[in-house]
């Protein structure tokens, strides 16, 4: 009984999470007028030249973490 | 009292306007078409004509331009039409010709440049019905009672900034390294100090240069193909409406700078694109061989109202681009959220519930 209503709990969260996103898009669609954040349309052509370019490695940090033991008794 | 130009046909004596389909000045009495030398031609002529002087100008010029106002005479009934200080072009409301402002070009306020309509009014209307479909949130209704209040081609004044752009960054970025042995995962992160310089070139960069236009509309209309700019002729103006600048290139350059920084900014940060995150710390650009042109450009502007409220579409008179906001159907919205969520909800709890019995 539990299962099934983890289930339909589940069902219910991916349907409304996709349904949301849906009519998100379709109230997007009706608003048409956005300010343009950049320029792009107006750089010319073959114009951009990088004449300046340096990596310069600082430090390193090693994480480690112990991978979790396989249970061997666990359902196949 | 200031001084307009109207084109009259050398055939018939009829106010001629500039034809978008023909991409020439047009008769509509007489349909007798006429190519754009001509206009240059009337241009040249048209510096040569001395304004009318009437006594009486000077009584209701000063009254009218007090409130920002100008008054010019129709010279084809004689009819009074009056203007804001902008007004570049318009219609006598009386006969309905078109008429050029021409002193609104003179000297420092002559546009260099001028993109010509290829869209005419019928082509608009069909736009914004086009603009309807495909909206299934957009209240019936709308579509059915809505009613074009108003439309007309305007050429909106634009300033266009030209500029090569040096950049500095400086972005500190890290590079990510994942291997596991028998007991322990591991990740290594590597920290960078990331320096790009160089340079990029911008040409004609936009900005609405009217206080009448929302700056977001006209942005929306982007982009406009220059490479069918020509030289400005007030010949063009015939038949539409057009307004001066009343925003001043300097006033506008802020909004050039933005758009600018962001491009560039865009386009370096695409070269750290090895790493696995880069954030910018540091960004410095210097404009040089920095310049400014003038430009109109064709829009189509429709008003609706639905409802008590107005609606604002704009049309880019060259490419068709229509845009606009439209209404949101509250109740639509609920049934599609609702409905979708039913169907998705069924689905995924079948799927799953057969993953369960397998």
């Amino acid at each position: 009984m539990n299962t099934i209503l983890g289930m339909l709990a589940i069902s219910v969260g991916v349907g409304l999470v996709i349904a949301l996103i849906v009519t998100g898009i379709m109230v997007w669609r009706l608003h048409s007028v956005r300010s343009q954040a950049a320029a792009d349309n107006y750089i010319k052509s073959g114009s951009m030249k990088v004449t300046k370019r340096s990596d310069l490695f600082l430090y390193r940090h090693v994480d480690r973490r112990e991978r979790p033991k396989e249970n061997k008794s666990g359902r196949r | 009292m200031a001084m307009i130009q109207e084109y009259k046909c050398p055939c018939c004596g009829g106010a001629i306007a500039f034809d978008s389909t023909v991409q020439k000045m047009k008769c509509p009495f007489c349909d007798t078409e006429f190519d754009m030398q001509t206009l240059a031609d009337y241009d040249s002529n048209l510096k040569n004509e001395t304004p009318d002087k009437m006594e009486w100008d000077a009584y209701s010029g000063e009254e009218l331009e007090a409130d920002g106002m100008r008054s010019y005479v129709c010279k084809s009934c004689g009819g009074e039409i009056v203007g804001d200080a902008n007004t570049a072009a318009t219609s006598c409301p009386f006969c309905g010709n078109p008429v050029v402002m021409t002193a609104q070009f003179s000297g420092a306020l002559r546009p260099d440049y001028v993109i010509p309509f290829k869209f005419d009014k019928a082509a608009a209307k069909a736009a914004l019905k086009k603009h309807y479909e495909g909206k299934h949130l957009l209240p019936k209704a709308f579509k059915k009672q809505n009613h074009i209040d108003e439309i007309k081609g305007v050429y909106v004044p634009f300033w266009l900034f030209d500029a090569d752009a040096d950049a500095d960054m400086r972005y500190s970025a890290t590079k990510v390294r994942v291997w596991s042995d028998s007991r322990y995962d591991y990740t290594e992160t590597s920290y960078y100090s990331v320096r790009r310089g160089g340079n990029i070139g911008f040409e004609r960069v936009p900005v609405d240069a009217s206080e009448k236009m929302p700056n977001d509309l006209t942005e929306s209309l982007e982009p406009f193909d220059f490479s069918e700019a020509v030289d400005f002729q007030a010949a063009y103006l015939a038949g539409f409406l057009a307004d001066k600048y009343d925003v001043d290139s300097e006033q506008s350059v802020q909004r050039a700078n933005e758009r600018i920084k962001q491009s560039v900014k865009d386009a370096f940060d695409a070269t750290v694109r090895e790493y696995s995150t880069a954030v910018n710390e540091a960004c410095s650009i210097q404009l040089k061989n920095g310049s400014v042109k003038y430009a109109f450009f064709p829009v189509w502007l429709l008003h609706t109202s639905w409802n008590g409220e107005n609606y604002l579409f704009a049309m880019n008179g060259q490419s068709g681009k229509m845009v606009g906001n439209l209404p949101l159907d509250k109740g639509a919205y609920c049934k599609w959220l609702f409905g979708l969520t039913g169907i998705i909800s069924a689905i995924t709890f079948i799927a799953l519930y057969m993953i369960q019995m397998s």
